[in-house]
């Protein structure tokens, strides 16, 4: 008996050895590995929002796919400078006959596809749609830290830093988002947390309700909020409205402030999205403006 | 029996009180009596832009809707002799939203609300003379099934094709949510591209409805009578057509309507195919409305499509009648 505690006891100290080695060895690799490139093949994005951060912090050169939708100037800010890169659906065939050593997903992607790229020997790193400002500092980092390029994204990320915080003491004013295919985006939402830093809160009569869902437009012309938000379309803008909509929303013009902005300017947890808080800021001044002056 | 004055009256009341409740029930509370008439007098205040821009376009496409589907399914089910024919089953409800899930495809809908509308029409006119042309040499109404079932087919392949080969994710979503069927936020321009359809669709049905009646006796006695069988044919595929070609294009497809509602109106009219067709617009329009206020009524975060609703009520309800009629 005490030889074989004895022998366990040693058994103990050996796995413990063994595991703080590997551990070592490790952290030590990932301390080496923060600021060096990993990319020796190329990276493949898969999605559009993983795309537009991608190209803000490395530009094109090690890139060899972008999402297929990326290449679209109605969804994406960066279809001018991913032209000359291949575009890729999220399909393992596709993916691996690019032989990439980093591919970017998102967390909302097939797990099955994922899986198959994994089984592959595929390096798949998955990113997390963005739902708010933070989540895109956060992706920002995260991208910046796997792609060496952190030095880039801290520079991005103060520029974000420096835009958001305009709001913190204005009045809270009305606004909402209202997409032509009548959806509307929850609370926990990028467009909400924009709203949020530019000093516009989430109508009354939608707080009860703080899910995303199709919605009618009664809602919309019941909530009557301060700032409309409505998708710019170029081709079917008419007399600055978008004939997509049910005409009877722009006949709340009176009591609401209507503005048209292309949803790929904030569709995505891109930088850009942050352009949105400055331009939204501005009318939240001009609207408080016309308010005072009314009363 | 549906012609006895007190149901008639009834009927006409119902319509007339579901009317009513299609308007002042809605996702939001408004004061109806305020709003109506203070939109009469130009008043604009979020209850009368809701009531007069929202609801009563919304109300007006439902009775359009329900009319024209309860009309086009009596008409066919009546030539076909047919207990399971409904507009779907010719394939121009098919080839409608193949026209409309295109404009959404290649991404001419964004050009503005009339396009998606224009595709569906000249897709379900396509699909109309095609089913023409290739019946008009048989004399059997089976042709007329399968060759609209075989066009239903072709159009449901080439939709589903449109989904996969789809690039954009946004368009299959819209393309998805279209195919749903639903009436909300119609606007009176979509009245006014149905109901003028609708019409003509109807009267070339109701042209044709003392025909159905000699076609009950069977066909070659029908023709011994007089009854111009190719002609009514033309007349039926016709009707159907652009009834259902005038609605599919603005609401999506809103299914099984057409299909029940004979079945319903039949037993009280002695199974006569004239008074069949006289009374199935009615109480088609009387389940739409009842359906699309339950939409409005059913506590969901986001909305119900009234196609989904029409088929799930629809369903066991026309179970439960081939379970009675043992077909």
């Amino acid at each position: 008996m005490p030889g074989k505690m004895y022998l366990s006891l040693n058994f103990r100290k050996i796995s413990k050895s063994i595991l703080v080695f590997i551990l070592a060895i490790f952290f030590a690799s990932q301390s080496a590995s923060a600021d060096k490139k990993i990319i020796d093949n190329g990276i493949v994005s898969t999605n559009l929002c993983i795309d537009a951060l991608l190209i803000a912090l490395i530009g094109t050169k090690d890139v060899i796919a972008v999402s297929s939708v990326a290449g679209d100037s109605r969804y994406s800010l960066i279809a001018d400078e991913v032209k000359s890169l291949k575009k890729v659906k999220f399909n393992a065939e596709a993916i691996y006959a690019l032989n990439p050593s980093l591919v970017l997903a998102s967390n909302f992607s097939s797990p099955k596809t994922r899986l198959a790229l994994n089984k592959l020997g595929l390096d798949v790193k998955m990113v997390n749609y963005a739902q708010s400002i933070k989540d895109v500092e956060n992706n920002l980092s995260y991208l910046g830290e796997i792609l060496g390029a952190s030095k880039k994204a801290a520079e991005i990320i103060k520029t974000i830093q420096v835009t958001k915080h305009r709001s913190e003491n204005k009045v809270k004013l009305e606004a909402l988002q209202y997409s032509a295919n009548k959806y509307v985006n929850g609370q926990h939402s990028l467009i909400s947390d924009i709203f949020r830093r530019s000093g516009f809160i989430r109508p009354s009569q939608m707080s009860e309700n703080p899910q995303a869902g199709f919605l009618s437009s009664e809602f919309i012309i019941k909530a009557q909020p301060q700032l409309l938000l409505l998708d710019k379309n170029e081709i079917s803008s008419k007399n600055g409205k978008n004939s997509r909509y049910n005409n009877a929303i722009y006949e709340l013009s009176d009591q609401t402030s209507i503005i048209h902005v292309d949803q790929k300017q904030w569709s995505c947890g891109s930088p850009s999205a942050v352009n949105l808080i400055t331009q939204l800021g501005k009318k939240h001044s001009e609207i408080l403006r016309k308010k005072n002056a009314g009363k | 029996m549906l012609e006895s004055r007190p149901l008639k009256a009834f009927t006409g009341l119902t319509l007339i009180l579901l009317s009513y409740f299609s308007l002042k029930v809605g996702h939001v509370e408004i004061d109806f009596f305020p709003a109506f008439f203070d939109g009469l007098s130009q008043n604009k205040t979020a209850d009368t832009i809701i009531l007069w821009e929202l609801r009563l376009p919304r109300t007006l496409m439902c009775l359009i809707v329900g009319s024209g589907l309860g009309l086009a399914g009596a008409a066919l089910q009546g030539y076909l002799r047919n207990p399971l024919a409904e507009p779907s089953v010719v394939g121009i409800s098919s080839a409608a939203a193949l026209g409309a899930v295109c404009s959404i495809g290649i991404g001419v809908s964004a050009y503005g609300i009339i396009y998606t509308p224009i595709f569906a029409l000249i897709f379900s006119m396509a699909a109309c003379w095609t089913l023409i042309h290739l019946t008009q040499n048989t004399d059997s109404k089976h042709s007329v099934i399968l060759i609209g079932v075989g066009i239903s087919a072709l159009a449901g392949s080439l939709t589903t094709l449109m989904l996969s080969l789809s690039d954009n994710p946004f368009a299959v979503n819209e393309i998805v949510f279209w195919m749903l069927g639903s009436v909300t936020d119609v606007s009176y321009f979509h009245v006014l591209i149905s109901g003028p359809l609708v019409l003509l669709g109807a009267f070339f049905l109701f042209k044709s409805s003392s025909d159905l009646n000699l076609l009950s006796l069977g066909q070659e006695t029908a023709s011994s009578i007089g009854v111009d069988l190719k002609r009514l044919r033309l007349d039926i595929l016709l009707g159907t057509a652009l009834i259902v070609g005038g609605i599919t294009s603005v609401t999506g497809i809103v299914g099984f309507v057409g299909l029940i509602t004979p079945h319903m109106v039949r037993p009280f009219v002695n199974h006569e195919p004239k008074r069949t067709l006289m009374w199935s617009p009615a109480i088609a329009a009387i389940l739409i409305l009842i359906s699309d206020i339950a939409i409005r009524i059913i506590p969901t975060t986001g909305e119900i499509k009234l196609g989904v609703l029409t088929s799930l009520l629809g369903t066991p309800f026309f179970l439960y009648l081939i379970s009675q009629k043992r077909y």
